[in-house]
C-alpha cells in the first residue's frame, strides 16, 4: 500500500486533469477528448512511468462513457404527475418557489412553482422543505434562451448542476416527510437559520446566515456588489478558513474534555461532513472537507500524502460523483485558487513579513483564476489586491469568529449575546458604509470584455509562464509574462475597425450600443427597463428584476465598453430609461442626450440622483444637433420644439458611416413621422437600416415612410409574447410587402450587424443557441 | 529508475521534497539527498585548473561518496548530484565525452561510474575513447603518473573532427587522465577539447 502511495506522489493531478477533460468532453463536446493527447504528450515529456500513462489514458476513456452514460439520462423527459422530494437548495422569492427536487431514483430536477396566496407562502415560509416529499402535478418546459451571447445561460445552469428542468408546478401537495438519514442535518440547517433570524439584529441576519450556516439569500444586492467590486466575495463562501476553525476548535475542545487525541481525530473525521451538510453543502465546503479528510486519514494510517495529491483526490471523487460541477463558477475558482496556493507554497514561504505574505497569497489565487473570472464576469476587481490583504485577516480572525461565538452565546439564557450585539452592530455598521464609500470608483474594475477560447488559453499560458518564473526567482520577467499579454488582451477590441450596431434584447424595450470602428466612441440609445406595477407586499421579489443590470450591463461588459461616450435617452418612458440607472452605477458614462423637457417625468428621477453623483455632462438634444467622430456623422432628426409630449417628442438620430444610413426613431408615431417625411426627403430615401418606431406598434412605421425610407434591414424590438403584440401584424406586412427583411428581438434575441467595408453581417444570438 | 526517491540516498532521512510550479510544469530531476548531507560537500568557488571545471573540493564526504558509490558498487548513488550536473550541462553545446573504463575493471565494478552519473542527470553523451590500459591512477605515485605511456585510443574518429569536445571524469587530482585523453583528441583531430570534473581533488 505504501508503495502504491508513492507510486501515486505528485501524479494525481494528471488524473484530475485527465477526468476533468473527460467530463467536459461529455457534457460540451467529444472533441474535447483531443486535450487527452496533449496531457498524455505531457506526461509524456515529464517522463512519468509508462504505468501512468496508461492509466492515466483509461480513466480518462473510462470516466468519459460514465459520464456519457448519465448525460444520456438527463435528456430523457420527465414523467408527470409524480412523487418529488425537495433538495436543500430552493428559494422563495416574490410569488415564486424555485429549487432542485430529487424523483424516486434520486435524479435532480429544477423546478417552479407560482405561489398561489398569501397564506400559502407562510405555510411554505414556516416549513423546512427539504426532505418532504410532494405529489408534483405540472409540465416540463425548456429553459429560456440568453437575451445575448453575455447573458445567463439556464440550460447551462441546469447542466452544471446536473439537473433535468425545468418542471412547471401546477399542483403541489405534501405527502410527507422523508425518513432519509440525512433528515437530521437538514432540519437543523433550517432551525439554525430561523434561530438566526430570531436573535440577531436585522443588520447581521444576513452576514451570520452566509457565515454560519452557508445560505445567501438574504445578503442584500447591493451589498453584495460592493463585496464583488472589493473582489471579496469569497470570503462569504464557507471554505477551507472555516472548515479550519471549526476544525480547530472542536479538535481542542475534545483534547480540553481529556478524550485522546486518537478518538479525537476519528471523531472531528466523523463529524465535519456533517459540518459540511449544515453549512450548505457548497463545493468550497466539499473541496475543504474532503481534503482534510484525506489528509487526517491518510496520517491515521502514516501515509505520506502530499496537500496537492489531497486536493486532486478530492477534485476527481468530486466530479465522478456531479461531472457537471466543473461548469460552476464556485467549484472552478475554488479549486482553482487553493491549487495556485498548493503549488505556490515554496513561493509564499520566502516572505515572512505577514502583510506581504498576505498579500502574495491574494496574488497567486488572484492571477490563476484572472482568466477564468474574465470569461465568466468579463471583469476584475484591481482593487482585489489590496482590499484582500485587510478584509481577509478582518474576516478570518475578527468578524467569524464574532459570528461563531454569538451563536453559542444566543442559546445561552443570560443576555450575553445583547450585549455583544450592542458594541458589535455599530462597528459592523459603520464597515458596511465604509465599504460602500470604498466601492465606488468604476476605475477599480478592469473589464476588458470576454475572452475567446482562443484568448482563455494564451492568458492561461502567460499565467503558467509567470508562476514558473516566480518559482525560480526571476520575478522581474514573471510580471512582466503577466502584464503584457493582459494588455495585448485590454487592447484587443480596439483592433476591429468595423461599425457595430447592436440591438440587444431586453424584452419590450429599446436599447441599442453602437461601437465605432477601433472603439472611437460608444454610443447607447436608451437601456430598456420595466414598467413596475404595485403589487401586494406578499408578492414582492426580494431580489427584483432589473433589466438595466441583468441584461445591458453584461452585454456592455461582455464586449469590453467600460465607457460610454454619448448615452442617448430617447424619451421618457419606462421602457427605454428604467434601465439607464444601473448603467450609470456601473460604466463610466461621459455625456448624456435628453429630449427637451423629458427629465421633469418622474421615471427619470432614479437616473437623475445617480447622475449627481457622477461627472456626467446632461443634455438636451433637439433637431439640427450633430456631432462627428471620425467618418461619422450623428445627426437628430427630431424633435423639433422644446415641448415634451410623449412618444411624438422621441430623439431621432441617423447615423452615417461612409455610405452607410441608420435611423433610430424612439418611438415616434405616425405624427412624427409624417413631418419626418416633409422636413428630411431626401436625407431619408433609401436608408440601410431602420429601429421601426415604437416597436412596430400600428400606430408607427406608415406605409409613406417605410415607402421612403426602404430600409435593406428593419428592426422591431419588441418582448416575446408582450402583451400589447408588438411588433403588429399590420406593420409587419407592409414591411414585407416592400421585401425589406426584418427581426424582432423577441424572438431572435439580440441582433448584431456588423458593418466592414461595403460588407454587412447580422447575427441574431438565439440562432448560437437554438440549433 | 523504477521506485520514486523517497529518502536521502546518503543518511536515509526522509525527504521533505517540496513541490511547486516548477516540478508541475517542468521534466524536473527528484531530489535525493536532504538538505544536512547536501551541506556536507563543499562547492568550488574559484576554478583552479585551466580548461578544467570542478564542482566539490574533495573531503571527508566525498571520500565517503566515492567509496559507497565506486568499489561498494552502489549504483543508485549516481542520482546524487543528478540536479547539480543537470544544471551545468544542460545547455552544453559541445559534445560530451565521458573518461570510459577499461573492460576489464568494467566487469568487476559492472557499472561504468561516470555514464551512470551523466544518465542520472539526462545529460547526453558519446564515447569516443577506449582505455588501453587497467592501471588507475589512484594506486600511483606522481612520478609513475607522469610517466604513463599514453593511456587511450580514439575511435570513430570521424565524428570528433574539427569538433568542440567536453571531457567529463569523475575526479582530477594530478590531471593525467585529462590530460592523456586530450592529447589523444586533438591528436584525432577535434578543434579543442575542456574537461569537467565532479570532484577536485
Amino acid at each position: 500500500m505504501l508503495y502504491l502511495v508513492n507510486l501515486f506522489k505528485h501524479n494525481w493531478i494528471f488524473y484530475a486533469l485527465s477526468i476533468c477533460i473527460s467530463a467536459g468532453a461529455a457534457l460540451e463536446s467529444v472533441r474535447l477528448l483531443a486535450l487527452l493527447v496533449i496531457l498524455l504528450l505531457f506526461c509524456h515529456y515529464k517522463q512519468l512511468l509508462k504505468i501512468h500513462l496508461v492509466f492515466v489514458f483509461f480513466t480518462g476513456i473510462g470516466s468519459y462513457l460514465l459520464f456519457s452514460y448519465e448525460v444520456n439520462k438527463l435528456s430523457v423527459s420527465v414523467e408527470l404527475p409524480a412523487i418529488l422530494t425537495w433538495s436543500d437548495e430552493y428559494r422563495i422569492n416574490g410569488v415564486m418557489l424555485r429549487g432542485f427536487m430529487t424523483n424516486a431514483e434520486g435524479e435532480k430536477l429544477y423546478v417552479t412553482y407560482e405561489i398561489k396566496s398569501e397564506q400559502e407562502k407562510q405555510l411554505l415560509e414556516a416549513q423546512q422543505l427539504a426532505g418532504s416529499n410532494f405529489f408534483v402535478v405540472g409540465e416540463q418546459v425548456s429553459p429560456s434562451v440568453p437575451a445575448h451571447r453575455y447573458g445567463f445561460s439556464m440550460a447551462q445552469y441546469l447542466q452544471s448542476k446536473n439537473a433535468r428542468g425545468i418542471i412547471e408546478i401546477h399542483q403541489l401537495t405534501f405527502v410527507g416527510k422523508g425518513n432519509s438519514f440525512l433528515q437530521p442535518l437538514y432540519d437543523q440547517r433550517f432551525r439554525l437559520k430561523l434561530h438566526i433570524e430570531e436573535t440577531f439584529p436585522p443588520s447581521l441576519v444576513a452576514e451570520a446566515q452566509a457565515l454560519l450556516i452557508g445560505l445567501q439569500h438574504n445578503v442584500d444586492d447591493e451589498l453584495n456588489r460592493a463585496y464583488q467590486k472589493l473582489g471579496i466575495t469569497h470570503l462569504f463562501a464557507i471554505s477551507g478558513l472555516h472548515v479550519a476553525l471549526v476544525s480547530f476548535l472542536f479538535f481542542q475542545l475534545l483534547l480540553r474534555m481529556s478524550i485522546r487525541r486518537e478518538s479525537a481525530t476519528i471523531l472531528l473525521l466523523a463529524i465535519l461532513p456533517m459540518y459540511a451538510i449544515v453549512a450548505g453543502g457548497a463545493p468550497s465546503i466539499w473541496r475543504a472537507v474532503s481534503v482534510v479528510e484525506f489528509i487526517m486519514l491518510a496520517r491515521y494510517f502514516r501515509w505520506n500524502i502530499p496537500m496537492d495529491d489531497a486536493l486532486s483526490l478530492s477534485f476527481i471523487i468530486f466530479v465522478l460523483l456531479e461531472p457537471g460541477v466543473i461548469f460552476q463558477v464556485g467549484f472552478q475558482l475554488s479549486y482553482l485558487a487553493t491549487y495556485s496556493l498548493v503549488y505556490s507554497s515554496r513561493i509564499l514561504a520566502r516572505y515572512s513579513n505577514f502583510w506581504i505574505q498576505s498579500f502574495f497569497i491574494t496574488f497567486v489565487c488572484q492571477i490563476l483564476v484572472y482568466p477564468l473570472l474574465l470569461f465568466h464576469f468579463f471583469e476584475i476587481s484591481l482593487s482585489s489586491f489590496i482590499a484582500n490583504i485587510f478584509f481577509v485577516p478582518l474576516f478570518s480572525f475578527v468578524i467569524l469568529p464574532i459570528n461563531l461565538a454569538v451563536l453559542v452565546l444566543t442559546f445561552l439564557p443570560l443576555p450575553f449575546d445583547s450585549f455583544v450585539f450592542l458594541l458589535y452592530e455599530p462597528l459592523r455598521t459603520a464597515l458596511t458604509n465604509f465599504i460602500f464609500i470604498i466601492q465606488q470608483p468604476i476605475i477599480q474594475m478592469w473589464n476588458p470584455g470576454k475572452p475567446s477560447i482562443l484568448w482563455l488559453v494564451f492568458l492561461y499560458s502567460s499565467v503558467f509562464i509567470t508562476f514558473y518564473l516566480l518559482d525560480k526567482q526571476s520575478t522581474l520577467k514573471a510580471i512582466l509574462l503577466l502584464v503584457l499579454p493582459a494588455i495585448v488582451f485590454h487592447f484587443q477590441s480596439y483592433w476591429d475597425g468595423d461599425l457595430k450596431i447592436s440591438f440587444v434584447n431586453v424584452g419590450q424595450g429599446d436599447c441599442i450600443v453602437i461601437e465605432l470602428p477601433y472603439r472611437k466612441s460608444v454610443i447607447v440609445i436608451d437601456a430598456g427597463g420595466l414598467l413596475r406595477f404595485d403589487q401586494e407586499k406578499w408578492k414582492e421579489r426580494q431580489t427584483p428584476y432589473e433589466v438595466g443590470r441583468q441584461i445591458v450591463v453584461p452585454y456592455l461588459k461582455g464586449r469590453g465598453i467600460q465607457s460610454i461616450d454619448t448615452f442617448v435617452l430617447s424619451h421618457a418612458d419606462a421602457d427605454h430609461v428604467e434601465g439607464a440607472e444601473e448603467v450609470l452605477r456601473e460604466v463610466i458614462v461621459k455625456e448624456v442626450h435628453v429630449t427637451p423637457g423629458s427629465i421633469s417625468k418622474p421615471v427619470m428621477n432614479d437616473f437623475l440622483q445617480e447622475l449627481k453623483k457622477t461627472n456626467t455632462k446632461l443634455i438636451e438634444k433637439m433637431a439640427g444637433d450633430y456631432w462627428k467622430v471620425g467618418a461619422t456623422t450623428f445627426e437628430y432628426l427630431w424633435p423639433a420644439d422644446i415641448e415634451y409630449e410623449g412618444n411624438n417628442d422621441s430623439l431621432v438620430i441617423m447615423v452615417t458611416h461612409n455610405q452607410y444610413k441608420a435611423l433610430f426613431t424612439g418611438d415616434l408615431e405616425k405624427e412624427g413621422e409624417q413631418q419626418l417625411i416633409q422636413l428630411y426627403t431626401e436625407k431619408l430615401r433609401n436608408i440601410d437600416l431602420l429601429k421601426a418606431g415604437h416597436h412596430g406598434s400600428k400606430t408607427s412605421s406608415i406605409e409613406e415612410f417605410v415607402a421612403l425610407t426602404n430600409p435593406k434591414f428593419a428592426v422591431f424590438m419588441a418582448g416575446e409574447n408582450n402583451r400589447y403584440n408588438h411588433p403588429h401584424i399590420d406593420v409587419v406586412n407592409r414591411f414585407e410587402s416592400y421585401h425589406i427583411p426584418h427581426a424582432t428581438t423577441g424572438l431572435e434575441g439580440t441582433i448584431e450587424v456588423t458593418i466592414t467595408k461595403g460588407e454587412i453581417t447580422i447575427e441574431k444570438s438565439n440562432s448560437i443557441y437554438l440549433k | 529508475m523504477n521506485k520514486p526517491i523517497q529518502h536521502c540516498l546518503l543518511c536515509e532521512r526522509e525527504l521533505n521534497q517540496s513541490f511547486g510550479w516548477e516540478e508541475l510544469l517542468r521534466k524536473t530531476l527528484p531530489q535525493t539527498i536532504c538538505p544536512r548531507c547536501e551541506q556536507r560537500f563543499h562547492r568550488v568557488e574559484q576554478q583552479q585548473e585551466e580548461g578544467v571545471v570542478s564542482l566539490y573540493h574533495y573531503n571527508e564526504a566525498m571520500k565517503d561518496f566515492l567509496h559507497r558509490y565506486k568499489f561498494l558498487h552502489d549504483i543508485v548513488l549516481a542520482h546524487v548530484f543528478n540536479r547539480i550536473l543537470h544544471e551545468q550541462l544542460k545547455n552544453e553545446k559541445r559534445l560530451v565525452i565521458p573518461i570510459p573504463m577499461h573492460l576489464e575493471n568494467l566487469k568487476t565494478r559492472t557499472f561504468a561510474h561516470i555514464d551512470e552519473l551523466l544518465k542520472a542527470a539526462s545529460i547526453p553523451f558519446a564515447h569516443h575513447l577506449i582505455k588501453l590500459s587497467n592501471e588507475q591512477q589512484a594506486l600511483k605515485t606522481r612520478e609513475q603518473r607522469l610517466q604513463t605511456p599514453q593511456l587511450f585510443e580514439v575511435v570513430n574518429v570521424t565524428e570528433i573532427k574539427g569538433g568542440n569536445l567536453l571531457l567529463v571524469d569523475d575526479i582530477y587530482t594530478t590531471g593525467t587522465t585529462l590530460n592523456h585523453a586530450k592529447r589523444a583528441l586533438l591528436q584525432a583531430g577535434a578543434k579543442t577539447v575542456k574537461g569537467f570534473t565532479l570532484i577536485h581533488g
